[in-house]
């Protein structure tokens, strides 16, 4: 009879019925687009999350382990895309001139976007001043000084910030998913070929090349198999995200308000603001845009991790958007550091006009310019990790002279509002690489043109290599 | 063979993951009726309380039986006898603090003596939670203890030349 207790059936039972649901994304996934299998995916993972919503989401534990493990696969994958895309490329543009100006504009568009998440949520902040009789910081003197300390800790100066951004130990920056350190490597390595190709010739250097190039069919090998299994760990980690905030749901209700805003700021900030830039600036269908990029969106939604949706995301951008692989795997890669603007613009700034409100703290004109000054800033470097939220906003407050305790009592609506902050900040990444990509002359429209459905079925990825 | 067909894999993998779901769904619904009587039955076994290992066991037992009742079906509410199960922590903890009062009463040696304070308050703090003092008769008398065993306490009073008058020692 032990052995019967001992063993969670309901964890088994909730597994087998994901099982179940995953046969019927397959069998989907044979008649329609990926969008919709994804789609559906999320749907299911919901349902199952509500049904099977238990304390501390044992009911989902094996469901979480499948999600957790694609999470896991597709991070270990991000640094090597990057390394070998950004060489790859670059050294086929055989310019130096070319790689600045794709430098400059992609910091330009990700802080260009920041820049309009934060006046947004400046905008929010104001007109929903709902938030003046909340009683969510009477607690704050509770908040003990040991929790206080270790939040605190979480915060570095502007200056650590930078230096943290620039390689220091190559394997540790890899290891560590250190994006801009992995940028800043990958590119010294092109332009070192380009150097050398330049004015030795370039058979001295092209095995390495070759070398390059071998290892890239690989990993995208790899990659392709990855994300075909995207929609199923959708399903699995919307499943334990969903029961999650379902067991907790009372806590969130008392901020559902807050909530309700940063979805509504993020999403604006996603598809609205996005959306003009992708008509305007990139030249482009913004529905059709945000069709294409869905996967890469409903990754980012369910995996609360930018780097995690970043080898989806460039996917989308390479073989369904048509952005060039060097504007790509540049770019995107760099949205998940620099920008963020879900997590380190959307999340601070309307954390911060939360408690000035709840609070009544007389704040003027000057106050809020500081503040978006600060976030900007603070915006220059984040890694795109779950959690990195937390690490702003304590920032931010700390910077502010605001007390981190605050940030601590609305830790229980991070994971929900996590979701939202991630989309977001995968939706600019891609919307910049594809600005980018426009101005550089480096967007094919034709493979934009495509239909979405032929393109799942050709696995353009493999005809073109 | 004609006219019989081949099942695919994928129909097979599915008539599997049919039958596991609903193995699975019965198993989850058996144990969590046996977790139940498990629990029910542990609790019938404690019996008279009484300060030994062998009850002590038996009440950790059960209590250990509780504890593991999935709260998000509220099996513990199904428990019939969860009433027996607390008094009997708090008949526990009642006759651990009566043992450190005959040893003070009857003159053992200090160590002896603070040893049983000790155990005493282990068993109130293992079963009972704060606020539960009051569900335990003598627990004013293991307050007093600890206070009279404090540092210098019983040296203290003996010191002072003024013994406590023998007091007649109330029955468990």
């Amino acid at each position: 009879m032990d052995f019967l207790l001992s063993i969670n059936w309901i964890a088994l039972f909730a597994l087998s019925i994901v099982g179940l649901l995953f046969v019927l994304l397959h069998l989907l996934s044979k008649k329609t687009n990926r969008t919709v299998v994804t789609l559906v995916a999320l749907v299911f993972g919901a349902v199952v999350g509500i049904i099977f919503a238990s304390e501390n989401n044992s009911y989902l534990v094996w469901v979480e382990l499948i999600g957790n493990i694609y999470v896991n696969v597709i991070t270990a994958l991000a640094a090597p895309i990057i390394i070998v895309s950004i060489i790859s490329s670059f050294v086929s543009l055989k310019s130096k001139q070319a790689v600045r100006s794709i430098g400059v504009r992609s910091v330009f568009w990700l802080l260009a976007s920041a820049a309009g998440a934060i006046v947004l949520s400046l905008a929010a902040g104001s007109v929903f001043g709902l938030w003046e009789k909340s009683t969510v910081f009477d607690g704050i003197a509770a908040v003990s000084d040991s929790i206080v300390e270790a939040y605190g800790d979480l915060k570095q100066s502007f200056d650590q910030t930078l230096l943290g951004l620039f390689p220091s130990n190559i394997i540790s920056d890899i290891a560590n998913n250190n994006i801009v350190a992995i940028i800043i490597i990958a590119a010294a390595i092109a332009l070192a070929y380009i150097g050398v190709a330049s004015s030795e010739g370039e058979e001295k250097v092209v095995s390495f090349k070759d070398f390059v190039e071998a290892a890239k069919k690989i990993i995208f090998k790899i990659l392709r198999f990855v994300i075909d299994l995207t929609p199923y760990a959708v399903l699995c980690l919307i499943a334990s995200s969903a029961a999650a905030i379902f067991s907790d749901i009372d806590t969130i209700l008392q901020l559902l308000l807050l909530v309700g805003i940063i979805y509504a700021v993020a999403f604006f900030h996603a598809y609205i603001f996005n959306g003009v830039l992708v008509k305007f600036v990139a030249k482009l269908d913004p529905i059709k845009f945000f069709k294409k990029i869905f996967s890469a969106q409903a990754t980012a939604f369910t995996t609360q991790s930018s780097i995690g949706t970043l080898p989806v995301t460039i996917d989308a951008l390479e073989n369904r958007v048509g952005v060039s692989e060097e504007v790509a795997n540049f770019t995107a890669p760099l949205g998940t550091t620099i920008g963020m603007p879900g997590c380190t613009c959307v999340w601070p700034v309307l954390l911060v006009m939360f408690f000035v409100n709840a609070t009544g703290l007389d704040w003027g004109v000057s106050n809020y310019i500081l503040l978006a000054v600060v976030t900007l800033v603070l915006s220059l470097g984040s890694a795109g990790v779950p959690g990195i939220a937390i690490v702003s906003s304590v920032a931010v407050f700390s910077a502010l002279d605001l007390p981190i305790a605050a940030v601590v009592l609305l830790i229980p609506i991070n994971t929900i509002s996590d979701m939202a902050r991630t989309l977001n900040n995968a939706t600019c990444a891609a919307v910049s690489a594809a600005i980018v990509a426009r101005k550089e002359g480096q967007l094919d429209d034709s493979v934009f043109d495509q239909e979405e459905k032929k393109i799942w079925q050709a696995k353009p990825k493999q005809v073109q290599q | 063979m004609a006219g019989k067909t081949k099942t695919s894999p994928a129909v097979k993998f599915t008539i599997v993951l049919i039958i596991l779901a609903a193995v699975f769904l019965v198993l989850s619904i058996v144990s969590a009726n046996l977790s139940v009587s498990r629990t029910i039955n542990a609790i019938d076994t404690i019996g008279t309380v009484e300060f030994s290992d062998d009850s002590k066991g038996k009440i950790d037992l059960a209590l250990k039986y509780y504890g593991e009742l999935d709260p998000d079906l509220s099996l513990q509410s199904k428990v019939t006898n969860a009433d027996e199960l607390t008094a009997a922590k708090f008949e526990y903890v009642r006759l651990a603090i009566k043992n450190a009062y005959l040893a003070d009463k009857n003159g053992e040696d200090e160590a002896t003596v603070k040893e049983y304070i000790g155990l005493a308050r282990e068993s109130f703090d293992e079963y009972c939670s704060t606020g539960e003092c009051k569900n335990v008769s003598n627990y004013d008398d293991l307050t007093a203890l600890e206070s009279k065993y404090s540092e210098g306490g019983a040296d203290a009073s003996q010191s002072a030349g003024s013994p406590e008058p023998a007091e007649e020692i109330e029955l468990c």
